[in-house]
């Protein structure tokens, strides 16, 4: 061979290592370790034959020795010769050797070290010593696994791209609290079980498992979901809590918590480009403990006092981990609330500066420092008050991740419309919001949506779809959540009511009532208990969720044709910065909100035409005729005298274009939305107020409000 | 003696902070008052009832602001240079009230107090927590927390 040939072939073959590597990574990251799909397994081999066969001529060269490995590795899982979840779990860390090697080379022959194949070969030894037992790893390969290997533990990522470490690291951290929670109530109920606020630990309990599963974790989903069986039984069956159950349950919560640290790890290490991670966190014995107990066998304290002492030791082990992290700071909600006020009350300041005619006239040097105070002013008091807002955007992108998951988990087509991501609303909000959408997302998925077959049997689209709506209106975010899925079962509520002494046997109660019922604690209709959902605490979370938020929520269904929950928040909870026009009726500011204005025009004297004989204007507008309402007239207000510079809003109302006449257009500027609610009660067609940039104080409209109430006087 | 005059005494020490409406002294309760801020430009409101005279941006905050006049059923004045507006704090939520004059902080002794009087049809004593005397003044002691309570403001929309 030529070396020309040879740099041909070459790069010829690293072409095609790299193509059936994708496929690779394609497959395995629909691998689920826990319920593994043989045929996913034979599509995992089937690239790797390939790779081996029309290379073999390499077959000495690193490259070629460490697809052998990983191959012989997959076969033997498929086989089901070793336990699924660990043989992948060296899969994963050979596969993660390779895909660092091949990241950004050019080379095949060279696109692996020594050091790499090195690595492997002990994976390789450490997973077949798994099945020999015994066989003691040479000094060198102790040498090697222990500069590497930290800690054995199962890792649930092949893959960690920038938008997934976003969301792990959010979820490391929101998860430490409930935590934390769970393991001061376990601990103080360990002496006497029936203390336990059950409820609580196991709606906290369940949240982690249900993002663990959205976030692709399923090492922690997994012994969560264990947690949860036995939290679960205990519920139902206060007799079943012993300090057996407590004891096991703390396990759980110091193994999610282990997993946690072992995962923070993985994402600090992940940031190095050549970074692996190996992993085997011995979850198994715990697992099979909390099975036996769930039998109602009893489980050899011994037996438990191992794992105990296991635990103990594995997490002392990552402890230093903790110190590495943080990028962000946790802050007070009050301590944010003074600097908000501060803020205001700074821009407040300048703003007088700014006007004073001392400084007006001043000269120009000292006139550009005010401008420069006053810029930075605007930028300080736009930056705190961002930290506070975040576009619902944000949970649009998460959900419609989660909905994709979970439709490929149940093996069903789904798509997701979703409207309003520009609307941004108060950060504790969006928390609170973005955990209850999980919850009835799952639900949706999980029970509302038929499958393929039986859509199509239906004559319904194949594709299911969920849309989420976002609206603000009048003084409140309202959201629609729906889905085209079979609706809810009237009769199978009703039974199950009933079943739970919710509902007498003979009460008579409407589809509403009955549709209500769902949103009562531990109310499930489903049949099994799934991964996804179906315990019955998801709608009881969300009720009791949105009741934080001053919220309402009500749900309409038609069987066949799907459920749609309607969420009202008011603003109030869910403070808000809207991009409003600001415009001016006598003296009175006036705020009309961006989104319900479709259009604005100065129109001409005598392009408004009065209805002889009443009250009644209207104005031609793109061939339509609208009707006019002075703003003056619908609150009271003085008209200023000068009216050429009037403006007509148009606006539309359920379909029908309205022409709203004010004074003047001042500007368009971003506001804070203030309720009004405390001062004021039954402001009609006023949904709030705001402190404009003069300091001046304008009224936020509600455009709907207003024309309602123009048609129908009371 | 009433919840509210015990509170003065008990809480408050008997200390009043005391503003001229007309030429009327009237007081309120130290603890009950917040700041004191001069007259500014104050934002009207529309639907609202007479009395409520708009609300205020302080430092920020949207603080509406009642005028005791009309809430009296007295004459309109004309804002002085004097006039200036209390921010009264009750349970947290903030309340301006336009004043004449603002006399000051005195300390009143409790034999010198009396519980809600009769003053005849034109104020309503709904409003008043008693009536203190000071040398020879005659100082009226409001209880805010009513001239606020939201009651008169729900009835005059419901009319609407």
């Amino acid at each position: 061979m030529s070396d020309d040939t040879s740099r041909t072939l070459n790069s010829d073959v690293l072409e095609f290592i790299q193509f059936h590597f994708s496929v690779l990574q394609d497959v395995f990251s629909k691998l689920d370790a826990y319920n593994v799909d043989p045929q996913i397994l034979k599509e995992v081999l089937t690239p790797l034959y390939e790779i081996r066969h029309r290379y073999s001529d390499y077959g000495d060269s690193p490259a070629m020795q460490i697809f052998h490995y990983l191959e012989n590795i997959v076969k033997t899982v498929s086989k089901g010769k070793e336990s699924v979840y660990t043989g992948l779990s060296y899969a994963l860390n050979v596969f993660e050797v390779i895909e660092g090697g091949l990241d950004g080379a050019t080379d095949f022959e060279s696109c692996f070290q020594e050091e790499d194949l090195e690595f492997v070969k002990t994976i390789y030894h450490m997973f077949t010593s798994e099945k020999e037992e015994k066989r003691i790893l040479t000094e060198r390969e102790r040498a090697t696994v222990d500069k590497v290997f930290k800690e054995v533990t199962f890792y649930d990522f092949a893959f960690i791209d920038a938008d997934q470490r976003m969301l792990l690291e959010d979820f490391i951290e929101e998860a430490l609290e409930p935590m934390e929670e769970i393991e001061d109530k376990l601990i103080a109920a360990e002496s006497d079980p029936s203390v336990l606020e059950i409820d609580t630990v196991f709606r906290q309990l369940h949240s982690i498992k249900g993002t663990s599963s959205f976030l692709g974790l399923r090492s922690i989903q997994h012994v969560s979901h264990a947690g949860e069986n036995l939290l679960d039984k205990a519920r139902s069956n206060p007799s079943f809590l012993s300090e057996q159950v407590i004891k096991l349950s703390l396990r759980v919560i110091d193994m999610v918590r282990l997993l946690f640290s072992n995962l923070t790890m993985k994402l600090e290490q992940s940031k190095d480009q050549k970074a692996r991670f190996p992993a085997v966190i011995e979850m198994e014995p715990l697992l099979r403990a909390i099975e036996f107990v769930l039998e109602g066998k009893d489980v050899d304290l011994l037996n438990l006092g191992e794992i105990e002492s296991k635990f103990i030791l594995d997490t002392s082990d990552s402890s230093d981990s903790k110190d590495s992290k943080e990028s962000t700071i946790r802050i007070s909600t009050a301590k944010m609330e003074e600097l908000y006020s501060m803020i205001g009350e700074l821009t407040v300041l300048v703003n007088a500066i700014k006007e004073d005619p001392t400084f007006a006239n001043a000269r120009f040097q000292s006139k550009n420092k005010i401008d420069k105070l006053v810029r930075v002013t605007d930028n300080l008091r736009t930056k705190v008050v961002d930290t506070h807002m975040l576009p619902l955007g944000g949970i649009y992108k998460r959900l419609q991740r989660l909905i994709s998951d979970l439709a490929r988990k149940c093996n069903k087509k789904i798509v997701f419309l979703s409207e309003g991501e520009e609307i941004e609303i108060h950060k504790s909000t969006f928390e609170i919001l973005y955990n209850f959408l999980v919850h009835m997302i799952r639900n949706s998925v999980d029970h509302g949506l038929e499958n393929s077959e039986q859509r199509k049997s239906e004559g319904k689209p194949e594709e299911g779809s969920i849309s989420l709506i976002t609206r603000v209106t009048s003084d409140t975010i309202t959201l629609v959540l729906s889905d085209d899925g079979q609706g809810l079962n009237r009769d199978a509520i009703i039974a199950k009511a009933i079943e739970k002494d919710l509902l007498g046997e003979d009460e008579k109660i409407s589809d509403e009532e009955a549709y209500g019922l769902i949103f009562q604690p531990g109310f499930s209709t489903a049949k099994e208990v799934s991964d996804l959902s179906g315990r019955g605490v998801g709608m009881d979370v969300v009720k009791t969720a949105i009741t934080q938020l001053n919220g309402e929520i009500s749900v309409n269904s038609v069987p066949g044709m799907g459920t749609s929950f309607t969420i009202d928040i008011p603003l109030m909870t869910s403070t808000s910065i809207i991009d409003g026009l600001v415009a001016r009726v006598g003296d009175t500011y006036l705020i009309l909100p961006i989104f319900s204005v479709e259009h604005t025009f100065c129109p001409m004297p005598d392009e408004i035409k009065k209805i002889q004989g009443s009250q009644g204007e209207f104005v031609v507008y793109r061939d339509a005729i609208i009707p006019i309402i002075r703003l003056s007239s619908f609150f009271n207000i003085n008209e200023s005298e000068q009216k050429q510079n009037s403006v007509i809003f148009v606006v539309r109302v359920e379909g029908k274009l309205f022409g709203l006449i004010v004074d003047e257009l001042l500007s368009q500027q971003q506001v804070v939305v203030e309720n009004l609610k405390e001062h004021f009660e039954h402001l009609i067609g006023i949904s709030g107020g705001a402190i404009l940039g003069n300091g001046r104080f304008g009224l936020i409209l509600d455009t709907k409000m207003i024309i309602e109430s123009w048609q129908f006087p009371n | 003696m009433s919840e509210k005059s015990t509170q003065l005494f008990k809480e408050s020490g008997g200390k009043l902070l005391t503003f001229l409406i007309g030429e009327q002294e009237y007081g309120i309760q130290i603890l009950e008052a917040r700041e004191v801020v001069g007259l500014m430009e104050i934002d009207p409101v529309p639907q609202t009832p007479k009395f409520m005279k708009g609300v205020i941006n302080l430092r920020g905050k949207i603080i509406p602001v009642i005028d005791l006049r009309s809430k009296f059923g007295m004459e309109q004045g004309q804002g002085s240079s004097e006039s200036c507006i209390v921010v009264v704090d009750i349970q947290g939520k903030l309340t301006g009230t336009i004043v004449d004059f603002l006399v000051g902080v005195v300390t009143i002794e409790e034999k010198d107090f009396e519980d809600s009087p009769d003053l005849g049809a034109n104020i309503n004593t709904m409003f008043i927590t008693g009536m203190a005397k000071l040398d020879k003044r005659v100082i009226i002691v409001l209880d805010m927390e009513n001239v606020l309570s939201n009651e008169e403001l729900v009835l005059v929309h419901a009319d609407h």
